[in-house]
Order: structure tokens, then sequence, then C-alpha cells
């Protein structure tokens, strides 16, 4: 019974997400998510009777030419995920939770994951710096920190395994020098960016991309870079988070003077302030002057 | 392609993460995952709950190493939000938030108080103007703060501290707008630029009957290194 009631409100608030989407994306997107959206049903299914315990996780399959079936606590929660998918969120208690990756009946990595109450916490199955590495599994808890309306969080995690990279977003160095297991996170405006990796300190060569990264207005949206370049499997997981919103309006008027009595000081950029300045110097030279007389005139 | 991969991501993720605002708050059982009857799965092969089935303590076969905990990169921004502006030889002011109201921002009361802006960039972040506003004068307390503007020039240094943070600004221009041309004009206000720091207050000649001062003073400077 509670589980229906939650999926409806989950249906009314999925409603308002694609409201947001342009027409033209929905078109061609719809056919996409309709496909995915059946898939995640179990996640789905799962998260909203779990969720008053408080915590949320998400489960990212980064490693190349796999299929895994991940289970928490023992308890399936997602089949046949493949590379750089994401599943979830997956309601769980707060404490150490197992989670278990497998492939067929082959168990590719178990870790405990420690989860705070209220957490959203990505868990990533990937690969370490060294491409012949045993898997590793990284949790990122995410930040969930209100932002501007115009805005959108952004977390970029390298779990691909590569040395030390530099994050380029639109040609520029915007996050430097990233190893294996770490992130960078920032809020931008939201926009499409063009977004590469290349190794930490070079231009080249180019680890991945430049792809075109769209960041929604009041999502949170996590990368997570994954794969192989040796192997060139390398290629991005993302995900999204609905955050709250801060902050007011551009304004269109700023009133920042009420009494005039700054109106006489003088005015930088303005040739008539200028010039008024000069007559001063002028005419204090001219006192000075003046003055230099007087007193020469009294010695007398 | 990897277009389609993007947007299919982001769609899915995009619903299914709503989940995760819309947590219920009552707690049923006290934290404990439920079990669920196993005769009922709504998904042949998937229950609604997660039940753990292997039991806790020394004697399960729960025992596994630790996963890692990502880290930050050594690079990770700093951003805060302003509590405190230090003009060119060091005059300083404290800075309060300020919200727009019927399109107008609502600069802080005070002559030597500053607003910023909270619908822009924050001190540090990568792109963005962080906009401070403060009074040239006021009818009871004469001249502001910020009729310093008056005399900044181009190449002097502005610094935001808040929250134990620094943040330093290179001033690069200074311009005087219609006021009305502000917000369409002026760019003051843009997010969609490069991190720099913008300070606005007021200029030109002033009509009270015509609404104070005709003009905007807008000083715009660029971020010298990364927050610290």
């Amino acid at each position: 019974m509670q589980r229906r009631s939650v999926s409806g409100k989950f249906r009314a608030v999925s409603r308002g997400a694609f409201s947001r989407i342009p027409g033209s994306v929905i078109r061609r997107v719809i056919p996409l998510l309709l496909a995915v959206t059946v898939a995640a049903a179990p996640a789905v299914l799962v998260a909203p009777a779990e969720a008053a315990t408080g915590a949320n996780l998400y489960i990212v399959q980064g490693l190349p030419g796999k299929s895994l079936d991940i289970s928490i606590d023992g308890k399936t929660v997602a089949t046949k995920v493949a590379t750089a998918k994401m599943v979830g969120p997956f309601g769980v208690a707060a404490g150490k939770r197992m989670i278990t990756a497998k492939q067929g009946a082959t168990v590719v990595i178990q870790r405990e994951v420690t989860v705070g109450s209220g957490a959203s916490l990505d868990v990533v199955i990937h690969q370490p710096v060294s491409p012949t590495g045993a898997p590793v599994i990284t949790t990122y808890t995410n930040k969930l920190d209100a932002v501007p309306a115009d805005k959108g969080g952004l977390r970029v995690a390298h779990d691909a395994a590569v040395g030390p990279a530099d994050i380029l977003v639109n040609g520029k160095v915007t996050f430097a020098n990233v190893a294996n297991g770490e992130s960078l996170e920032a809020v931008v405006p939201a926009a499409t960016y063009k977004v590469a990796i290349v190794p930490a300190g070079a231009t080249s060569p180019v680890v991945l991309g430049p792809l075109d990264l769209p960041i929604q207005a009041g999502y949170l949206t996590r990368v997570f870079a994954v794969g192989d370049p040796n192997q060139k499997t390398m290629t991005v997981a993302l995900g999204t988070i609905k955050l709250p919103k801060t902050g007011s309006g551009t304004p269109g008027l700023v009133n920042t003077g009420t009494g005039g009595q700054a109106a006489g000081l003088d005015q930088a950029g303005s040739s008539a302030a200028d010039d008024a300045g000069l007559w001063v110097v002028v005419v204090l030279a001219g006192l000075l002057a003046a003055a230099v007389t007087v007193r020469k005139v009294v010695r007398r | 392609m990897l277009g389609v991969l993007l947007l299919c991501c982001v769609g899915l993720e995009g619903c299914s993460a709503q989940a995760d605002g819309a947590v219920p708050g009552s707690g049923t059982d006290g934290g404990a995952p439920t079990p669920a009857p196993s005769s009922s799965p709504a998904v042949p092969g998937f229950s609604a709950q997660i039940t753990p089935t292997i039991p806790p303590g020394p004697a399960g076969a729960a025992s596994a190493p630790p996963g890692r905990i990502g880290r930050p990169a050594p690079s990770q921004r700093i951003r805060f939000i302003p509590t405190q502006v230090v003009l060119p030889g060091g005059a300083h002011a404290p800075v309060l938030p300020a919200s727009t109201v019927a399109g107008q921002l609502q600069v802080p009361e005070g002559a030597h108080r500053v607003g910023w802006w909270d619908g822009g960039a924050e001190a540090g972040d990568p792109f963005g103007s962080v906009v401070l506003a403060g009074h040239v004068d006021t009818k009871t307390e004469g001249i502001g703060f910020f009729s310093r503007l008056k005399r900044i020039r181009a190449g002097e240094t502005v610094v935001l501290h808040g929250a134990g943070h620094t943040a330093s600004y290179r001033v690069g221009s200074i311009v005087s707008v219609p006021k009305n041309a502000l917000a369409t004009k002026s760019g003051a206000f843009a997010q969609m630029v490069g991190h720099r720091l913008v300070l606005i207050t007021c200029t030109g000649a002033y009509d009270a009957s015509r609404g104070g001062y005709e003009d905007n003073l807008v000083v715009t400077a660029t971020a010298v290194g990364q927050a610290k």
C-alpha cells in the first residue's frame, strides 16, 4: 500500500520533469526513455519503501565489457547492468551496506560501504589506475546544496584506468590534475559544455571527448569518466539529482544613491569630470601662486 | 551517438532521481529494512524492499574490505559567499546577501554596507559575475562606502573575504551606463562568462524628481588566481 502511494507520487513528479524538456527533445528521446524506464522499474520500486530510513544509493557500472548483476546486502537490485549505466536510487538504511557485483555466477567485486544517515551516495564499480588491476569500488557523497535558478551543480569523477588528468571545459582547464578515485565539483550556469579529458599538464593525447555535456538548471549532474584509453573503452556515466533552489532573479534596476551628496564628486571614465578635475588643479595652482605672492609681499 | 547516450542517461536519472527529493518522512520500522513477503513481489524477481540475507556480525559471510571513499582532487575550487569587501587602499565594508524584489535589487540599508546579489556567482566559482552593489550616498547618512568607486583605477586590486576564505580581483574596466540599461546592456549580471567581480553604484547627474542618479557606475574586475 505504501508502495502504491509513493510510486503515484513518483509519477506525478516525473511528469513535471518531462515538462521542462523542450518538445522536440521529448519526441526524440521518449522511445529511449520508455525503454530505460522499464529497465529501471525494479530500482524505482525498491527506492520508496526503503527511503524512510533516509539514505539513497546510486550504483554506477564502470567496468568495460561487463554486464553486472548488482546486489545490496545480498538482495539483487539490478541485473545485467551494462557499462557506463547508473542504476538507482535504492533506498537503504544508514550504516554499513554490502555491495556485490556479479557477472553470471562469478563475483567480480564485493565491498562494504558506509552510508551516512540521510546521505545520497554514488557507488562506482570501476577499474583502478592500472588497467590490469582488480576492480575497485569508490563512493562519492552527493552534495545536494541549493543553487540559483539558472545554474546547476556539476561533479566530475575520475574512475578510469589512466593517470592524473586535466578536465577541459569549453577548451579551458577548469579542473586540474584529477587522479583515479578523485572528483571535483562546481556550480555552473545551465548550458551545454564541451568537455574533454587530457593527461594532466598536457593537451594531448585526448583521453576522452570533447563531448557535449548538458548541465540542467536546478540539477546536480554527476559525470564519471570510466574505461581504459589504451583499449579505447573510455566513456562516461551520467546521473542527475534535483537540487533545491536559492537566490533571486536578475535585477532590472539598482538604485544606490538616494541623497545626491556624491553628485559633485569626480567621476571615473568621464571626460567632463577629467576636465573639471583639471580646472580644479589649475585653480588650486593659481591660489597657491597667489598665496606665495602674498607671503612674499608680507615679508617685505 | 554520445549525445544520444547523454540525453538518455539524463532523462532516466532526471526522473528516477526524483525519489531523492521525495523521501517520505514517516519512518515505519525504526530504520531497519523490513522483510518483504516473498510470495508477492510486484515485479517477478524483485521485491519492494532490500532485505539483508547475509546476517551481520562476525559469524556471517558479510566480511568484505571497505570500498574506497572518493576524495576531492587537490585542485578543488573553494567557493564562498562574500561577507566583506576590501577596496584598493584598504577601506573595507561588510557585505550582506541582497535579493531582487519586483525587479529591483534590495541593497542593504546603511551607507556603509554593501549587498551581494544572491542570484549571481559566489566568489571562487569557475563562471559568472559576483555582483556587489553599494550606496554612493543616502539621504540620512551622506556619502556612502561605494563613492570610493569613483576613484578606483584599472589594475588596482579588490579583495573579498568570507567563511575564512579570500578571493582577489584586478580591476579591468570602469564604465558608467544609464540606469535603465544596466541589466540589458552592461552585462553586469551575466553568468555565462568567465569568473569576475562586478561592483555597482550610482553616478551621473542627480535629480530627485527623476529617480535620483541617472547612471550606474560599473566596475569589472577579473579573478587573480583561485579563491583560497
